[in-house]
């Protein structure tokens, strides 16, 4: 019996370091390949004067504080060159919203187009953008989150990705605009560069599956209606639509030079409630898209390889989690040996912890390319963050997993703003 | 107006000459330190447990203590069922309680949301270690020795992956190889009395409190603050390296 469980134990933190280590090849290859390879060209250089057609959504929840925002930066700006129009979505606002949004369609008739959502059966995004969807007239849906602040030009330059007829969807960059604020969000500001500039950067000019974001992006509108739109038991809508452009042949198109600044999460419960959201949602993408993935004719193995790893990213913390105890087991009844899983199990998961999701050397890389290396002093201490994002992350795959046999439509657990509280 | 940040897009090769050549310097380099951190280890505790050392092989506070605080609260000694003789121990049980306790306030206290889930994590090693000694008391082997075993090893084998790791991560980075060199050289000598320092620091804070805090030592003071201690000066190395020594881009 003990027997038996001690090579069950062995045999999971085994598993574990293995997959851990796969992830920390993966950042190796990514980071390697951003710095050294070619890089491909983008399209912002093949700009036409023929443009798709677009609809900006603006999916919104109580946004009094940050929506005025966009709609100045929007309705000011040049679209001479493309026909733009914008769809608010106003999904079961309590606060200003409604009279916010009403007072610019009023000021812009034939510009801003409202949708306002009360008492509806099912929330959240992936059912507002269902409904926006009936009545968008663009070729192209663009959208935005009512706290983005979208510089000039990102539109045009977004669109032009759609030029490409085996562009599914495009997503640019985000970053935030409140990065120095505080510690948190300073941690989120490496993330995001390392994530950006240096993981999807790398993974579109490797060749892989760059990954739709949801926001700062777009996708083509007949496309998703074909789809019959978004599914609203899946919380990461724009996970679950990358794998189902990239399962039927489509490219998802990542533009680095797209750059949006986001509000980032200002305090840590907040930020927690955000991961384990994303858990949710990525993790319930993973239980409704791998099978998908593998049996997909349009990628071939390194894609398909590619796709799991991503698609694990959020599984990967609980895997930590269970093994952390196992591997502690482990040490309490046996006598240590030189290859003695369980140390090794907790160096790589330290070492993998490390900046939440990215390494440091990737975070390091990421700092580089952005010359912002102020930052590279802070790289340590995002192992605060580390236990934080296992925790919730974790959290995030037991909801996930539950969501599958409950087929219960998720609440969806709007991100506060700060910048109107401020 | 809007202004793009540095996006490069035809890379950033900057390498000098034979990039793996420095990956394969510190291979070299760490294999014969990391053998003689194993070996200097290895020979002290082979040294003190030939000395007969009590302290490296008895399980720190049980059971020889809780036989001196029973003989002195009540004259003699008091032989306990041995099915029940954990839970009723006079230290382990206060240590179970404490730390259960300390768990519950620390979960539903008002603290920073960080140092709680933290504290959360350490209380709750601290008690499997605490119900694993009282489920499977007979298998429990925790000692100083055990630890000292424990600890050698793990050292040693991260003073030989450390130079190849950041080998790797160094490599792509835009900074002159010699002061890479010197780097990961700096951090491997730095790793080294680290490691010693931290051994001794750790058995004697341990002498004086028990065993049962091994696993916890070990998750704190063990691969966890090198690997912190090695990120920071990487973090500051790196400011430092770009700024004040880069390396020439080439073109592609």
């Amino acid at each position: 019996m003990t027997f038996a469980f001690l090579v069950f134990c062995k045999v999971f933190t085994l598993f574990t370091c293995g997959v851990i280590f796969l992830y920390i090849i993966r950042h190796y290859i990514f980071t390697h390949a951003r710095f050294l390879k070619k890089q491909r060209i983008t399209y912002e250089d093949l700009r036409d004067s023929h443009l798709p057609s677009v609809s900006i959504m603006i999916p919104m929840h109580n946004e009094e504080g940050v929506v005025r925002n966009i709609f100045e930066i929007l309705t000011h700006e040049d679209f001479s060159d493309i026909q733009v129009e914008i769809i608010a979505i106003n999904d079961h606002s309590s606060d200003k919203t409604e009279a916010i949004v009403n007072e610019y369609v009023k000021k812009y008739p034939t510009l801003i187009t409202p949708i306002h959502r009360y008492n509806r059966k099912n929330r959240g995004k992936p059912c507002g953008l269902n409904e926006a969807l009936e009545i968008a007239k663009g070729e192209v849906c663009i959208i935005f989150d009512a706290d983005y602040l979208p510089p000039k030009g990102i539109v045009q330059n977004l669109v032009t990705a759609f030029l490409d007829p085996e562009t599914g969807a495009v997503m640019g960059r985000v970053i935030p605009v409140n990065g120095n604020k505080n510690f948190l969000t300073q941690i989120i500001n490496i993330e995001r560069s390392s994530g950006y500039q240096v993981d999807q950067q790398a993974r579109y000019h490797l060749g892989l599956l760059p990954q739709y974001g949801g926001t700062v992006g777009g996708f083509r509108t007949d496309l998703i209606r074909e789809f019959g739109g978004f599914d609203p038991l899946i919380l990461a809508e724009d996970t679950d639509l990358t794998y189902k452009l990239f399962t039927r042949g489509w490219k998802v198109v990542y533009t680095n030079r797209c750059e949006c600044h986001e509000e980032a999460v200002e305090t840590w419960p907040i930020r927690g409630k955000q991961i384990q959201r994303w858990a949710r949602g990525h993790n319930g993408v993973m239980f409704h898209q791998l099978f998908s993935l593998f049996k997909s004719p349009y990628l071939n193995t390194i894609q398909k390889f590619e796709g799991t790893l991503l698609l694990m990213v959020y599984f990967v913390p609980f895997l930590l989690l269970v093994s952390l105890p196992i591997s502690l087991t482990l040490c309490l009844m046996e006598t240590p040996e030189l290859y003695h899983f369980t140390y090794f199990s907790l160096l790589l998961m330290v070492y993998y912890g490390f900046g939440n999701f990215a390494p440091f050397f990737q975070s390091t890389a990421a700092l580089i390319l952005d010359r912002d290396y102020k930052k590279t002093s802070l790289l340590a201490l995002s192992l605060t963050s580390f236990t934080f994002s296992v925790y919730y992350a974790s959290k995030g795959f037991i909801q996930a997993f539950f969501d599958v046999f409950s087929k219960k439509v998720p609440t969806w657990a709007k991100t506060e703003r700060f910048r109107g509280n401020s | 107006m809007h202004t793009y940040r540095y996006t490069s897009h035809r890379g950033y090769t900057h390498l000098e000459k034979k990039p793996h050549s420095m990956l394969l310097a510190f291979l070299f380099l760490s294999l014969p330190s990391c053998l003689f951190v194993f070996f200097f280890f290895e020979t002290f505790i082979q040294y003190t447990a030939a000395r007969g050392n009590r302290l490296l092989f008895e399980f720190i506070g049980e059971p020889q203590a809780i036989s001196e605080l029973v003989i002195r609260f009540f004259g003699k000694k008091i032989t306990l069922p041995s099915f029940i003789y954990p839970v009723t121990s006079p230290l382990l049980l206060p240590f179970f309680v404490t730390h259960l306790s300390a768990l519950i306030v620390v979960y539903y206290g008002k603290m920073h949301h960080l140092l709680k889930i933290w504290l959360s994590l350490l209380l709750a090693i601290c008690l499997y270690t605490a119900l694993f000694f009282i489920v499977f008391r007979l298998q429990f082997n925790l000692s100083i020795l055990y630890y000292s075993e424990f600890f050698m090893r793990t050292e040693s084998w991260n003073l030989f992956v450390t130079p190849i790791l950041l080998s790797f991560a160094l490599i792509a980075l835009p900074i002159k190889n010699n002061i890479k060199s010197v780097f990961v050289f700096f951090i491997t000598l730095f790793l080294f009395f680290l490691n010693a320092t931290k051994y001794f620091a750790t058995v004697f804070l341990l002498s004086y409190i028990s065993s049962l805090y091994i696993p916890v030592f070990i998750f704190l003071f063990g691969p966890l603050l090198d690997y912190f201690i090695i990120v920071a000066l990487f973090g500051y190395f790196t400011r430092y390296g770009c700024s004040n020594h880069p390396s020439e881009e080439l073109p592609v």
